[in-house]
């Protein structure tokens, strides 16, 4: 309103400037009449000379119409009216005004009529597509209010004084205000039946009018359809449609003339805004100042009315229409096709009526755009504009979403498939997963990936991690993220899907696992690998939003948890990352790969399965020192303390620092016998040839390490001689100690001194440093004295555990590594007579020898022993080098496995009553789902217990009375003092 | 009903104490109370103490738990006669008896107990359906119950 406060002023201003103007001479007469009578206001004007006076003003208002303005004077006029409503003649002054008005104004109504008549007669069948004709009523209309607007100031200035005095008392419209009034009525709202000869219906309309006024009941044109008003607003709603589907051709030169009559409504809107007293009947109505009041009689909107409910009816109508018809099958919109191809970035394969999700996205993109700019260049005001906005919004996105989701090929499904199946670069067990994803995928990222070549995905760069991510389909991705984050709940969809895939791919590589199509290393890998992918398209295409985030990490952990198996799995990978995988990398890469896999043990609920696992592996690391490296190692323990605090790695800890210290001892140990070399020659050395058997040993902390009671078995004599001697200097220096010898993970150097082969250039014996456990170094001694010793013997003389004797046996005969010939053949070890040879023919072009271990599952299989001719033997215990330790697969610890381990589950056990005697010493009474709910909660670092499980562990304790059920309530539990 | 110190007997001082309290001082006056020992006659409160008197009263030594059999038994004894429906006694009795968990072949006083008070709250097959084993607080005995009860209603 402050505009139409602006412009009273300077109409005052105006007004003043004209006074002072014709001040000069221009009027004597009117001045002289003022100032013949200056102070007798009271007396009577008589009717007759006030009508004399009005009739001079109208014709001033017909000259003003006429734009002859320039020719009077408006002191005087202003004068006249003045006097006029002094002298009480307001009313008769008021009314004619109004009079002269709807003449004026009817006259360029019907002026109107008959060109839009002409119009629609001209273009009778052709609606939309008459060319440029059509807007000459919207011109002739913008044309007719600019005029009327002008006109209405003047005629302002003239009335003013009746506009202060009159106006406000009788609860009149001001002038101004009564001219836009007049305009929506007679022109805006006249009926296009009304004939064009307008003076002869002009006292029947007044009538009309005058009637329609007194009952200020809604206009009759309301319910007509066809005003000149709806003519002209269908004909704006055409320039619009045409400017959507890009056939306008003059278009800046449109859109003004559209500003300006969406001006012109709105003017009008607010003319009507205000509630006058336009007649004396509703006189009780307060007036109302604030233009903006809106449920009065005479109220109608005419903007919301004429214009915006159909204009938002209409764009509504149109983009549904244009987005189901891309989306189905249908043809598109005719002429707008080759827009269409340019906007998107269609490969060139569609055809161009139906459009793929991301070419929809970015055609939905560029409309919204387009509604925007329109919007603003039309001047749309701003509820108008956002409620345009929300309904391409709605029709574009929102009801679409779940199809652009879900469409084949190009749906957000569809591309996060590719994505998440693009192959990794060095990872053959995630290619061949993700090589089955492909099978399955029909997109056209499959097309590409399937021509072998990656090459021909453009944008496709590995990270540096070595997972390719298809930065491509990321910004497809992006693009479509950005469109639906306009109508939040759509974004829904997309977060749905995103989680649905996590999903669907995680339990697939869950399968691969179970079928034991991929080991457990490369099934982490795959996890890493597609945990990169699809961290890369939250933080990249769904801009890293905190929901997005949140549903990644529900879904991989979702499937993760699913069993045991993760954890289990992952703490192998780690395993053969921190032996073979980081040996020699540079520190970066360590820290990179150690945080990829934290971020996979963040998932994790079963932390304690890891733990178990992970001990289990670092020990056998320690042991047989087959650590990478020992930084990336202390690097690993502090990432899991930093992520689970000081008590879950307090034991991988100890670990280390029982390594430590078995070197200062060892170091302690060496100097010490150095001492005793000189002084006492040991017999049972010099058996063995002289040489001294140096024994290395981990003295290691029982509790820290996973320890298994496995009886030691008998070793040779002399390493035991060589052990004794240790023990007996560790006892005494370390008085109130215990050692227990695990000979479960040693190792051992044996040379072996053979016979030359038979036809061989060389002649004299080759030896070979072999480098075995101590068990198998304890079944290989014993073929210094006897070439062919059967199972039952070798278990007799060494007890190894059953299993483990097969295993090292048949370790020792595989083909590659045949020091030993089986007796029978094929696969693993009949029984307890079957023969074991000593194998003189035993080749190999190294010097030293590293036996290698076959697992536990192969030690029934694989093998096919010859049979075997004897041949001197001559293996001796040379510097053998062994650890005692125990550090063993124990029960339950089997790689890969799926369940939680047996010792784990005794650990569980044990914290779970643990916590829950906590609880409820502290808590005293406590509801049961409140104390699972807490204990849950305490115990979420470790693992995730079952509410089962749980309440197996408070029966317990009821049980053994530490706590009881409340006798009112058995929900709920007491602690028992 | 007051808790005998020793399993299986009832010592002199306590039946007195017993008898006193019941203001039984002669032999005339037994013989009326005798009918109203019926269980059927006791309220909810008095018949809870009772039955947690079966329990104790039949446990053997130091022993805090009963056998499954003895379990069956008892039940079958204190629980006829209408305090709780006898099909939940019945299929109680059977799911005890067909059940093949180990840990299930002694029978807690807790596990005891709660079943009385399970009735009671679970009267007929339509209350059971209303079973939520996830909110529960009942031993995992009584919810593994449940799930028999289900399965068996699944395959009728």
């Amino acid at each position: 309103m402050e505009g139409a406060a602006a412009t009273s002023t300077s109409a005052r201003s105006n007004s003043a400037n004209n006074n002072a103007s014709s001040s000069n001479g221009n009027a004597a007469s009117s001045s002289r009449k003022f100032t013949i009578k200056p102070f007798r206001s009271y007396t009577q004007m008589d009717t007759s000379s006030a009508h004399d006076t009005f009739s001079s003003l109208a014709s001033a208002m017909d000259e003003i119409h006429n734009r002859n303005a320039s020719t009077l004077s408006f002191e005087e006029l202003y004068r006249n009216a003045y006097n006029l409503v002094l002298h009480k003649h307001g009313g008769l002054l008021y009314e004619g005004v109004q009079d002269r008005l709807s003449v004026h104004l009817r006259r360029s109504g019907a002026k109107l009529v008959k060109l839009a008549r002409e119009e629609s007669a001209a273009s009778g069948n052709g609606n939309g597509n008459g060319g440029g004709d059509q807007y000459k009523l919207l011109e002739e209309m913008a044309n007719c209010w600019t005029e009327h607007r002008i006109t209405m100031v003047m005629v302002r200035d003239i009335f003013m004084y009746m506009d202060r005095t009159y106006v406000p008392q009788h609860r009149k419209r001001p002038v101004y205000d009564l001219g836009l009034w007049l305009f929506r009525r007679v022109v805006w709202e006249r009926s296009m039946e009304d004939d064009g000869n307008d003076m002869e219906e002009y006292e029947g309309e007044q009538q009309a009018m005058q009637m329609s006024m007194g009952n200020s009941g809604p206009l009759k044109s309301a319910e007509n359809d066809s005003t000149l008003g709806t003519v002209a607003s269908t004909l704006v709603l055409q320039v619009i449609h045409a400017d959507r589907q890009n056939r306008l051709s003059d278009a800046p030169q449109r859109t003004s003339l559209l500003k300006e009559l969406i001006h012109m409504l709105l003017e009008l809107a607010h003319a009507n805004a205000g509630q006058f007293n336009d007649s004396s009947v509703l006189g009780a109505r307060g007036r109302r100042t604030d233009q903006q009041g809106g449920n009065g009689v005479d109220n109608i909107p005419v903007y919301e009315r004429d214009f915006e409910e159909v204009f938002l009816g209409e764009s509504q109508d149109f983009y549904r229409m244009e987005s189901t018809s891309r989306l189905s099958h249908s043809v598109g919109l005719g002429g707008a096709n080759d827009d269409i191809s340019n906007s998107t970035n269609d490969n060139g394969s569609k055809p161009a009526a139906k459009y793929s999700a991301m070419e929809y996205v970015h055609r939905a993109q560029s409309r919204l755009l387009e509604e925007k700019t329109r919007a603003g260049l039309l001047d749309l005001p701003t509820q108008t504009k956002s409620a345009l906005l929300r309904i391409v919004e709605t029709e574009l996105i929102e009801r679409h979403a779940k199809t652009l989701v879900e469409m084949e090929g190009s749906g957000f499904s569809s591309i996060l498939k590719v994505v998440a199946s693009s192959p990794a670069v060095g990872s053959v067990a995630a290619a061949s997963a993700s090589g089955r994803l492909m099978m399955a995928s029909p997109a056209r990222g499959a097309l590409g990936m399937g021509a072998g070549s990656r090459g021909m995905l453009g944008g496709m760069e590995p990270s540096e991690n070595g997972v390719v991510i298809d930065r491509d389909r990321i910004a497809d991705l992006a693009a479509m993220y950005d469109l639906f984050s306009r109508v939040p709940s759509s974004v829904n969809h997309l977060r749905d899907a995103l989680s649905e895939r996590i999903r669907l791919d995680g339990r697939a590589l869950v399968r691969d696992q179970e079928t034991n199509v991929a080991p457990p290393a490369a099934f982490v890998k795959g996890v890493l690998d597609m945990r990169e992918r699809f961290a890369a398209v939250v933080s990249d295409a769904m801009r890293g939003e905190k929901k997005g985030q949140k549903r990644m990490r529900e879904a991989f952990e979702d499937f993760l948890n699913a069993d045991a198996r993760a954890a289990n799995c992952l703490a192998v990978y780690v395993d053969e990352l921190l032996r073979v995988g980081l040996r020699g990398a540079e520190e970066r890469k360590v820290a990179r790969e150690l945080d990829r896999v934290i971020v996979i043990f963040r998932y994790l609920a079963d932390k304690d399965v890891f733990e178990a696992y992970y001990k289990n592996h670092l020990a056998k690391r320690l042991l047989g020192n087959k650590s990478g490296s020992e930084e990336a190692e202390r690097a690993m323990v502090s990432l899991l303390k930093a992520e689970c605090g000081y008590q879950f790695t307090s034991k991988l800890e100890g670990m280390f620092n029982d390594m430590r210290i078995s070197k200062e001892t060892a170091e302690k140990y060496r100097s010490h016998k150095k001492g005793l070399v000189n002084t006492s020659t040991d017999a049972r050395d010099a058996e063995n040839g002289g040489k001294p058997v140096d024994v290395e040993v981990s003295v290691l902390s029982n509790s820290h390490w996973p320890s298994q009671n496995v009886q030691p078995c008998i070793l040779p004599t002399a390493v035991k001689a060589a052990m004794d001697r240790f023990q007996k200097y560790y006892l005494t220096t370390y008085t109130g100690r215990k050692l227990s010898w695990q000979t479960f993970t040693g190792s051992a150097e044996i040379r072996a001194t053979l016979p030359p082969i038979k036809g061989s250039k060389k002649s004299n014996a080759r030896r070979h440093d072999l480098s075995v456990t101590t068990y198998q170094m304890c079944i290989l001694v014993l073929f210094n004295t006897q070439d062919v010793l059967t199972l039952k013997q070798i278990r007799d003389e060494t007890h190894i555990p059953e299993d483990e004797l097969r295993r090292h046996l048949v370790s020792l005969c595989t083909p590659k590594h045949r020091i030993l010939r089986k007796g029978s053949k094929g696969k693993g070890i009949s029984g307890d007579d079957d023969t074991f040879t000593y194998n003189a023919e035993y080749t190999s072009k190294m010097t030293r020898v590293k036996i290698p271990m076959v697992s536990m599952r192969d030690a029934t299989g694989s093998a096919t022993g010859t049979a075997a001719t004897s041949g001197a033997n001559g293996i001796d215990g040379g510097a053998a080098a062994m650890g005692g330790a125990g550090a063993a697969a124990s029960r339950g610890l089997v790689d890969g496995s799926s369940t939680v381990p047996i010792a784990v589950e005794e650990d569980r056990r044990h914290l779970l009553e643990a916590a829950i005697v906590r609880i409820m010493k502290a808590r005293k009474i406590l509801n049961h789902n409140d104390l699972v709910a807490e204990v849950t909660r305490q115990l979420s670092g470790r693992f995730a217990p079952q509410p089962q499980f749980v309440k197996k562990r408070v029966e317990s304790l009821i049980e053994r009375e530490y706590l009881e059920r409340d006798e009112g309530d058995r929900r709920v539990y007491r602690y028992m003092a | 009903w007051e808790p005998t110190k020793k399993p299986a007997e009832i010592q002199k001082e306590e039946w007195m104490a017993g008898c006193h309290k019941l203001q039984l001082d002669s032999v005339d006056k037994f013989k009326k109370l005798l009918p109203s020992l019926d269980t059927g006659f006791m309220d909810r409160e008095e018949f809870g103490d009772f039955y947690k008197f079966c329990f104790q009263f039949n446990r053997s030594g130091t022993h805090k738990t009963l056998d499954k059999d003895l379990v069956v038994a008892l039940l079958k004894m204190c629980l006829t006669g209408g305090r709780i429906q006898s099909e939940r006694l019945n299929t109680y009795c059977d799911f005890l008896e067909t059940t093949k968990d180990e840990s299930y072949s002694k029978i807690t006083l807790d596990q005891w107990r709660s079943f009385l008070d399970f009735s009671y709250e679970y009267p007929d097959a339509d209350a059971l359906e209303k079973y939520d084993e996830s909110q529960s607080a009942w031993p995992v005995l009584i919810d593994e119950y449940c799930e028999h009860m289900e399965k068996l209603g699944k395959k009728k």
